[in-house]
């Protein structure tokens, strides 16, 4: 069992840390051998943002339990929630903690989670960060409906299938984010006469392609994984919005 | 022991706060521009996005329930644990499911893809997760209320199909280059 523990050194006879955001090393320590590795945790990060990166450094090295004198009772419940166990109020070293954990499990009750509060809480946390933006394009669609005329609409998006597609997938690639804001988009540039077969394409692309996006997908999966699955994305979102409006019409 | 230096390769890839409200600011500024050279069809836009909010409003509100629902019953250690083993039409499935039932921004889940990846979940898996993120269950009443029931029913049905395709091409991409290397 690999065990997170908040110490002060990289070493197992040195003493925890007073709160889980403050540790100098995350120790991933192998319960059975008491084998060890030492995690620095980045100095520059503090408080409650040191936590969470303390967290995902346990998460990220599998660890089944985590150690500190302190966790915060809100990331406590939401660790046990995920089915991580917590062991709070310990004393000694770390290799006393483990000790005392693997022989007696939990020093300090973990609130009990209220599923239904956490996922009430995490819901208007998610809704709350979409907001912002939403309410941004819904502005931009009204002033889209008022002062871009039809005609020039029509120009970039002729009513020919193959080139509004091409020409939606192009600008639901460049721009990107929550569905939703494609949606409102959409439906606005839809009432300005735009043809369905581009407004599909900006809603597919708008969240398979990010452009925006790109460099940090580059970072976390390289660039040649990256780059393909945009660009597979991008030439298969044409042919879906294409088939998609010709089933819709034939549905209707 | 071994000191990993593992935290000095941590990337982070949430987004500051200045750029989530860098958009919608933005926009309240053109309209503030607009309102001084053209304050008449600035009123008509701002009216236009009021009707806009009414019509979006209720289907927002269904969203936020069916957002509640998700969160209640689906975990994002669920998502993880599914995404990270299956092979076979079940491992698909569960990649396009974990996809599908993820929410928040895209970049809150490439930490947890790339470990996924480095612990041997295939490309396929990652580009199956990314790619089934188009569609959304508790976003469906507003596309519903947009755009009809048969446009949305195609329209999911297709991306589904169209998601699989990318995924099964980017695999085969990846397997192709893991070749030429080897």
């Amino acid at each position: 069992m690999r065990i997170a523990v908040a110490a002060t050194e990289a070493d197992l006879d040195e003493g925890l840390v007073t709160r889980l955001g403050t540790c100098a090393y995350l120790l991933i320590v192998d319960s059975a051998t008491l084998d060890f590795e030492a995690v620095p945790k980045p100095p520059y990060v503090a408080g409650a943002g040191g936590g969470i990166v303390a967290v995902t450094l346990a998460v990220e090295h599998d660890a089944h339990a985590i150690i500190a004198r302190f966790i915060p009772p809100r990331m406590a419940t939401a660790l046990a929630e995920n089915q991580m166990a917590v062991v709070t109020g310990v004393k000694g070293t770390v290799r006393e903690a483990v000790r005392d954990y693997m022989q007696k499990g939990s020093t300090e009750a973990v609130p009990q989670p209220r599923p239904a509060m956490g996922a009430l809480v995490r819901s208007a946390r998610q809704f709350a960060a979409m907001l912002p933006v939403l309410v941004g394009v819904m502005l931009l669609a009204g002033l889209l409906k008022v002062f871009v005329p039809a005609e020039a609409l029509t120009k970039v998006y002729p009513g020919a299938p193959v080139a509004d597609a091409f020409s939606g997938a192009c600008l639901g690639s460049i721009f990107g984010g929550n569905a939703v804001n494609s949606y409102v988009i959409g439906e606005a540039l839809r009432g300005a006469g735009v043809s369905l077969f581009a407004v599909t394409a900006i809603m597919i692309t708008w969240v398979t392609v990010g452009l925006v996006q790109l460099p940090a997908e580059m970072s976390a999966f390289g660039s040649r994984f990256a780059i393909s699955r945009n660009a597979v994305a991008f030439v298969l979102a044409m042919p879906v919005a294409l088939a998609t409006v010709v089933l819709v019409r034939w549905l209707s | 022991m071994k000191d990993t230096g593992a935290a000095g390769k941590q990337r982070d890839f949430s987004k500051p706060l200045w750029r989530t409200l860098a958009f919608p600011l933005g926009v309240v500024a053109l309209y503030i521009v607009l309102f001084v050279i053209a304050p008449a069809r600035t009123l008509r836009a701002l009216e236009a996005t009021g009707r806009i909010t009414l019509q979006v409003a209720i289907p927002l509100g269904i969203a936020f329930a069916l957002m509640f629902v998700l969160n209640l019953l689906v975990k994002p250690a669920h998502v993880s644990r599914f995404l990270g083993k299956g092979a076979g039409v079940k491992g698909v499935s569960i990649s396009a499911l974990a996809g599908v039932i993820s929410t928040g921004p895209i970049y809150a889940w490439y930490p947890l893809l790339r470990d996924l990846r480095q612990k041997g979940a295939s490309e396929f898996h990652v580009a199956n997760f990314l790619s089934h993120r188009a569609v959304k269950p508790f976003l469906l009443p507003v596309m519903v209320s947009y755009f009809g029931w048969a446009f949305t029913l195609v329209f999911n049905v297709l991306v589904v199909i169209g998601a699989l395709l990318t995924a099964l091409l980017v695999g085969a991409l990846g397997e192709r280059r893991g070749k030429e290397k080897a």
